[in-house]
């Protein structure tokens, strides 16, 4: 780890003030990931500056028709909120399977939308990598068992975030400062493929931050799910995860997202899977059916062929789950 | 000797162990409570040696790529069987005080026994540790296309 200078912020501003848009100054939240970052040499920062020290981002707030989520909520606090859990128990879920709980209580939901990918060449310091300024993606003839199935061309990484998957599913917005102000983003528009910007992997600006995760309240007759995969039933990194979010009525859906995580350098919408389920009425035989479409175009590699098998399966799954309406109804392990 | 229980998850490819019954010959106890300790240590260890633990090493520089305990997976707390041990008091007489070694013996049994059930479980073999998802779910499409 090289030296740094750590800054407690005591407001946005004072935090916001601070970042230079060379990437220099790097904002920390819970610092789960940032720490690793450090250790690995991934990242150089002069300074680091402590945004835990900033009050007014730690509530989950009711505004109209929204639930407004501050950056700082951590994985914990989002799995037991009463609110999150009846309204979106995509992310309560997703928030409770991630990592292990002395980190769940730590990390932040900001922070972990923003974290780094976990991408073992990635991560290391003795492969540089196109996220790294090198030329190559040592995944393609490396060890790609963890690797993407879809978008994975140019690299091959991941998206490591489990609470984007379920965030996408339920078309969250982020509400993003800097010292001139702020804008709302859609997180449709939040992520980039490598293809854009090999090197990060969201459209931030090193000079802005996340405040706040807005999600509007589900529709009537909505319902929404997350299932995470693991090789180790203690913590683990997903095999494979998705969320899915639907609009029903009568039984039949009216629309639905699905979205894969574990799959791609974003997070991936199934979007053959969501056209399908329009207009039918869903049960295990249509989940069924239709999740073979969840894994139309992948492009496994060397290793990863075993991860169509599994996105067929959570797929249908979850999406018997959300059409049951039963979540205690989960099949597997 | 050891006996495992094992459930499959065939359209995923996870394995989970229900159950170990462990019966061990440890000549002669001297203290039941650790003795039982380490067969249930050894228990642990053969278990994450069956499912997950595995040294990665990159096929083009030979670098290791698990290198923490973040991507070098051990077995957790949520990864246990139940373990029941039963042990068989022997005096051969082989030394001054009848005793002998438990730490490894325990350890060894345990990942062939998984082995095995799963076997049972799926009606295929899996020849390589660890027995991942990917490895069980390959096993289960090569016997059918054997049975075809
Ligand atoms: C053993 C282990 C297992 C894990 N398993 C999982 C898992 O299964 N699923 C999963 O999703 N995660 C998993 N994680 C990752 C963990 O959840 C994230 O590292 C954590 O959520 C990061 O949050 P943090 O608040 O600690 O972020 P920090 O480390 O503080 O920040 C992470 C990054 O985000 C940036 N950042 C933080 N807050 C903001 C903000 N408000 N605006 C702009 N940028 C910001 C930082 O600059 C940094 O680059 C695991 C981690 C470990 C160590």
């Amino acid at each position: 780890m090289n030296k740094f200078e750590y800054v407690n912020a005591s407001s946005v501003k004072s935090a916001t003030e601070q970042l230079q848009s060379d990437g220099s100054v790097r904002i920390k939240a819970g610092g789960i990931d940032i720490l690793d970052e450090l250790k690995e040499r991934t990242i150089n920062p002069k300074r680091l500056v402590n945004i835990k020290t900033v009050g007014g981002l730690k509530e989950i707030k009711e505004v109209k028709d929204s639930l407004h989520i501050g950056t700082l909520v951590t994985l914990s606090e989002l799995a037991s909120n009463k609110q999150v859990k009846t309204l979106f128990p995509a992310l309560a879920e997703a928030a409770l399977g991630a990592a292990t709980p002395q980190i769940r209580n730590v990390a932040t939901i900001g922070g972990n939308i923003c974290q780094r990918p976990r991408c073992w060449y990635y991560r290391s310091e003795e492969f540089s990598c196109l996220k790294k300024g090198g030329n190559e993606c040592h995944a393609h003839l490396g060890d790609n068992r963890f690797h993407a199935i879809f978008g994975n061309d140019k690299c091959a990484m991941v998206h490591p975030s489990a609470t984007a998957v379920a965030l996408v599913a339920l078309q969250a917005k982020l509400k993003i400062e800097d010292t001139k102000g702020h804008r709302i983003v859609e997180i449709d528009n939040f992520f980039v493929k490598p293809e854009e910007n090999a090197k990060a992997e969201n459209i931030l600006k090193p000079t802005e931050i996340i405040t706040e995760v807005i999600l509007a309240k589900p529709a009537v007759g909505s319902r929404n799910f997350y299932i995470k995969l693991k090789e180790k039933q203690s913590f683990d990194w997903p095999m494979a995860d998705v969320a899915v979010a639907m609009e029903m009525a009568g039984g039949v859906c009216k629309a639905a997202r699905v979205v894969l995580g574990a799959a791609a350098p974003v997070p991936w919408r199934a979007v053959a899977v969501e056209k399908a389920l329009v207009g039918k009425k869903v049960d295990a035989s249509v989940a069924e059916e239709v999740s073979r479409l969840a894994i139309e175009g992948a492009k496994p590699m060397s290793h990863n062929g075993y991860k169509l098998k599994v996105f067929e399966t959570i797929v249908a799954r979850a999406l018997s789950v959300v059409a049951s309406g039963d979540f205690s109804s989960k099949e597997g392990f | 000797m050891q006996f495992a229980e094992v459930e499959v998850d065939t359209k995923t490819g996870q394995v989970r162990v229900l159950k170990i019954v462990a019966v061990h010959d440890c000549g002669r106890p001297m203290n039941r409570l650790t003795l039982r300790s380490q067969i249930n240590g050894g228990i642990i260890q053969g278990l994450s040696y069956a499912l997950f633990e595995d040294r990665l090493l990159d096929p083009k520089s030979g670098r290791m790529l698990n290198p923490n305990f973040e991507k070098y997976k051990v077995a957790g707390a949520l990864d246990m069987p139940l373990i029941e041990t039963h042990i068989i008091d022997v005096y051969n007489g082989s030394n001054n005080t009848g005793t002998v070694g438990i730490g490894e013996p325990a350890t060894v049994p345990t990942a062939a026994a998984i082995a095995n059930a799963v076997y049972n479980a799926i009606g295929a073999r899996v020849y390589e540790l660890p027995i991942t998802p990917a490895r069980v779910l390959e096993a289960i499409e090569k016997s059918k296309e054997t049975r075809r």
